[in-house]
């Protein structure tokens, strides 16, 4: 990579064809074709993988463990290929460094048939607005929710006052209105599946997602 | 519906500038899919005919193209909860994105034309992996739930 640099400066200001972008993408990076995939491990090693084909018929290249890595050969095949961790950061650093930052979920529990927060979510609200708070381009979703107890109509009411109540929080504290966007979806989504007209306090919930 | 409209900002902007005189707005309701969380140096939002500086809070919507300059990456966060970003000399295509935040389904296709990308996939591929795929000009990818990186070159 050295020689092309000192040669790429010997003739600056004189060629518009050798511009360095141009020249880092026409060399694929450490032997590597230009073409590559490659598998990370998740947050907790967990890989899910992904399936690679040259089109919509060819047989897939699967990849499913961490850094497994394919290219486009020379010959417009696809094979798989080996990476390092430091291939991985020459070649991805600067996309790997744009990545935002992971959505955070919070469950936060309601006393029986109000929207009121049980004691433990109430102290539990101050991590949520902090961590509103490190992210400069915010968007919240909350999902208010009850259990299966009662009329479904007024189950989607109780929802959409406890969504309204943890918004109300939220913007107290200082997060814009535009920020939030708030729904009750009744009993129609329990976190832990009942029969109809089953209290459980685990289902009496608004969930905020922070993105 | 879970989801963030563009139409107040756009119409906000028409009365704010009376003397920009646009063309009635397309019949499709302009619904974003993404929120531009990262931008450095050069980023620019392809949207049909128009080109302009993309910057961290914007929102981005299906079929819309991100360009990267050769100082330039963005990050985006989607509604489905994936998140994708690009790095330097980059053009990314958002083709087409379904996500029913109700049922957490959908599917999501975007193409990367050239440069390096990094996804984190989200909703849409936990309840049905497969239903996200990345196009390069040379291959396809099918994404069952992973967090992966693509590099191509324009062919």
């Amino acid at each position: 990579m050295r020689r092309p640099l000192a040669l790429l400066l010997l003739i600056a200001g004189c060629s518009e064809v050798l511009r360095p972008d141009l020249y880092t993408a026409a060399l694929p990076q450490s032997g590597l074709r230009p073409d590559l995939f490659v598998v990370l491990p998740g947050p907790k090693g967990h890989v899910g993988g992904i399936t690679i084909a040259e089109n919509d018929t060819a047989p897939p290249v699967e990849l499913s463990t961490a850094l497994a890595a394919a290219q486009v050969g020379r010959q417009g095949r696809l094979e798989r290929v080996a990476i390092t961790q430091e291939q991985v950061d020459e070649i991805f650093g600067d996309a790997l460094s744009g990545l935002p930052k992971r959505p955070q979920h919070f469950i936060l529990h309601f006393q029986d048939g109000t929207d009121t927060l049980t004691e433990e979510s109430a102290s539990r609200l101050p991590e949520v607005l902090a961590e509103i708070k490190t992210r400069p381009q915010v968007q919240v979703e909350v999902i208010g929710h009850t259990d299966r107890r009662g009329a479904h109509e007024l189950n989607v009411e109780l929802s959409k006052r406890r969504a309204e109540a943890v918004r109300q929080h939220l913007i107290r504290d200082g997060l814009p209105e535009s920020a939030i966007i708030s729904i009750g979806r009744g009993e129609l989504d329990p976190l832990v599946p009942t029969e109809d007209d089953i209290s459980d306090h685990r289902n009496r919930r608004v969930e905020v997602t922070v993105r | 519906m879970l989801v963030w409209t563009v139409e107040a900002l756009a119409l906000a902007c028409l009365s704010a500038d009376p003397a920009r005189a646009e063309p009635a707005a397309p019949p499709s309701v302009a619904v974003s899919i993404g929120q531009v969380k990262t931008a450095r140096g050069q980023v620019f939002l392809v949207r049909g005919t128009e080109r302009r500086p993309l910057q961290a809070g914007d929102l981005v919507q299906e079929h819309d193209v991100i360009e990267t300059g050769p100082d330039g990456g963005v990050g985006v966060t989607f509604t489905d909860n994936s998140l994708i970003s690009a790095g330097p000399q980059s053009r990314l295509s958002l083709d087409s994105y379904r996500f029913d935040s109700m049922a957490f389904s959908g599917s999501f296709l975007a193409s990367l034309l050239r440069g390096t990308m990094a996804v984190i996939s989200g909703d849409i591929t936990r309840r049905t992996p497969g239903a996200m795929k990345i196009r390069t000009p040379r291959a396809i990818l099918g994404v069952r739930g992973t967090e992966f990186l693509v590099r191509t070159e324009e062919p």
